[in-house]
């Protein structure tokens, strides 16, 4: 059922069994799920099914640090979320991921791979991909030309990524609408969340929308959806009854901040052709494809980072420009415009340069992971937007570990490929000196937002416990890449909708 | 040339009184071109980034700046007997990467033994 949160009387009371805040790839995975169930699930979305600049205005706010796109553009306030432009790219974290490394401060998820796995395939069929296959044998079985790099797998290995075209918003409005049980309210922003007087329990959520209407929503169980970035300024923002904020008594809400750091970090000029299709891809096409890895061994060796290497063609890599130059306008729509513009522009040059050695070169991005850092925040801004609420502000730090494992991946790369006698590694400049000095301006990040409301049994660590409850707030919970306690090195989609169905079946759990 | 050298010289009744005063140190010892032929590195630079690379190599490595230092220590690691140094040393360069014997010039992660081959080029080709 689809209900027009615009269009009702104002001040009314919505009510049902769960409510969902936020129909991204999260909400949506999980409203899915409870479809024909005998429970009664609330849906919110702030904005309508298509683009609405006045809602997309609501995530507008300020950035500090590190360079980083603009927060009004850098996601989707409709319904389906950010995959209404997304990319696909979709891959499960390493077992690694998980654990607690020495090495890495504040590492450790309260839970494991194996824990995910189940959730992991039925995510795969929610996303359209193929089976929960990413092992590369498997599909060098299944696809033809994938030859790899003849490296040493004790150093290296072919990472999986599977490619999903699924727009959440067109691929799943009816299923949604046409459900009896759950309860869309679209232009539904959450604007507060309210709790008992020990700030126990959450007992309604206020909505408001730019047409003045303000309605309340009660339920059992809340589950906040909306991305780490907004989890995050809706729990600090409401602070009537807490003053830090809801779920915030160890002042943890908005910190570890994590992106997945994607830079141009060295060229591979291979000495003759080598034909493979592994390392490419095409969208709508390309079922499945590899990026270069670094084995949990060497990570551990040299206490670096995971992360990988993906390959582009260097003819067209030295004619883009990075995205962190060309995603800047505020209207995501523009942003997505001039970046496809630039990389169509560099298609063509490309075209008249690709001759000689330089076709036989590439251009190694790293796409890794970015290590927990408390001072790397989402905070509150004193101006607040058209709804009432404080706008946010990003503030992107990164660490040494993030620079001096991106050196020491390209190092290893390096090697290998000499040793292999196919090629040689040149890394880019600010690789060069021994030890960390700053950050080139290409430093992009993937649009991945995580960690924001991080996940940790102990609430002094944590702002979650390993069911993605909020510590000492029994019916509130987080879904999503905001509970991410380390950022993985794939991008975050998979993981997501893979934990909040995890979610998902404890909360059905609970109110059975 | 090095004292010892010429005392032996002297010893063994080599000296002549047109024997240049000073023996020349940098003359220049006899090599086969393959030392100062980086092959495999020809094939994705020209000739301007293989003396580029060099000179930065003779820079950060200033012990081994010179022409016959490089010589002897590209020879040192070659078989006695090698009749074809192309091979012999693609695969010094092989084993240098196997076994960590690694450069970063420039940014390029080499191998020493190809980054002295450079460093060779740069001092014995011309522009």
């Amino acid at each position: 059922m689809h209900t027009d949160a615009r269009t009702i009387v104002n001040n009314s009371l919505i009510e049902g069994d769960i409510c969902i805040v936020g129909a991204g790839a999260a909400g949506i995975s999980m409203a899915l799920d409870w479809i024909d169930t005998s429970h009664k699930v609330i849906l919110l979305e702030g904005g309508g099914f298509d683009y609405d600049d006045a809602v997309q205005d609501l995530f507008k706010g300020e950035t500090t640090g590190q360079q980083y796109y603009p927060l009004k553009s850098c996601r989707l306030h409709y319904f389906g979320g950010t995959t209404g432009h997304w990319a696909g790219m979709c891959s499960p974290f390493d077992n690694i991921d998980f654990v607690k490394r020495d090495w890495v401060p504040h590492s450790g998820w309260p839970i494991s791979r194996e824990d995910l796995d189940p959730f992991y395939a039925r995510a795969q069929r929610k996303l359209q991909l193929g089976p929960y296959e990413y092992d590369f044998d498997y599909w060098a079985n299944e696809l033809p030309n994938l030859n790899p790099f003849p490296l040493d797998e004790a150093v290296v290995w072919n990472k999986m990524w599977q490619y999903s075209i699924a727009r959440f918003g067109n691929l799943y409005k009816d299923p949604i609408v046409k459900a009896g049980n759950i309860h869309l309210y679209t232009y539904a922003n959450a604007v507060d969340i309210k709790a008992n007087d020990e700030v126990s329990s959450i007992q309604e959520i206020t909505i408001k929308n730019h047409a003045g209407k303000t309605h309340r929503v009660r339920a059992k169980y809340f589950i906040l959806a909306c991305g780490a970035i907004q989890n995050a300024r809706m729990l600090l923002a409401s602070n009537s009854q807490a003053p830090e904020g809801l779920g915030n008594d160890h002042d943890l809400v908005g910190r570890y901040f994590m992106e997945h750091l994607e830079i141009a970090s060295s060229e591979l000029w291979l000495f003759k052709p080598f034909p493979t299709d592994l390392y490419s891809w095409k969208y709508g096409e390309t079922k499945a494809s590899a990026e270069i890895a670094i084995t949990e061994e060497k990570q551990r060796e040299y206490n670096i980072l995971n992360g990988t290497a993906a390959l582009k063609p260097l003819s067209f890599a030295r004619n883009t420009k990075p995205r962190i130059e060309t995603w800047q306008d505020e209207d995501p729509r523009k942003s997505l415009e001039k970046m496809f513009e630039n990389w169509g522009k560099a298609q063509k040059d490309a075209e008249k340069e690709n001759k000689g050695a330089v076709s036989r070169a590439y251009q190694l991005d790293t796409r890794i992971e970015q290590a927990p850092n408390p001072d790397s925040r989402v905070t509150l801004r004193p101006e607040k937007d058209e709804l009432g609420v404080p706008r946010p502000n990003l503030h992107w730090e990164l660490t040494e570990l993030d620079w001096r494992s991106i050196q020491k991946i390209h190092q290893l790369i390096g090697h290998q490929m000499g040793k292999a006698g196919i090629g040689r590694i040149k890394l880019r400049e600010f690789l060069w000196e021994e030890n960390y000095n700053s950050w080139p301006d290409g430093t992009n990040g993937g649009w991945h937002h995580m960690g924001t409301t991080r996940m940790h049994e102990d609430p002094k660590q944590g702002v979650v416990d390993a069911d993605c409850k909020v510590h000492g707030i029994a019916n509130l919970f987080v879904a999503g890449s905001a509970c991410y306690t380390t950022s993985g090195a794939p991008n975050p989609t998979l993981t997501l909708v893979a934990l909040s169905l995890r979610l998902s079946d404890h909360v059905k759990g609970l109110v059975s | 040339m090095k004292r010892k050298q010429f005392l032996v010289l002297a010893a063994a009744g080599a000296f002549s009184a047109t024997f240049p005063a000073v023996y020349s140190c940098s003359r220049p010892v006899e090599y086969p071109e393959a030392l100062s032929r980086p092959q495999h590195l020809f094939s994705i630079w020209d000739p301007e980034t293989a003396r580029a690379v060099g000179n930065a190599y003779r820079v950060q490595h200033p012990g081994e700046a010179g022409r016959n230092r490089l010589v002897e220590l590209l020879l040192n690691d070659l078989p006695v007997d090698s009749a074809d140094y192309d091979a012999s040393l693609e695969n010094n360069i092989r084993s240098d990467f196997a076994s960590g014997r690694t450069v970063q010039v420039k940014g390029w992660i080499l191998s020493i033994s190809e980054a002295r081959q450079c460093a060779l080029f740069a001092l014995t080709s011309t522009n």
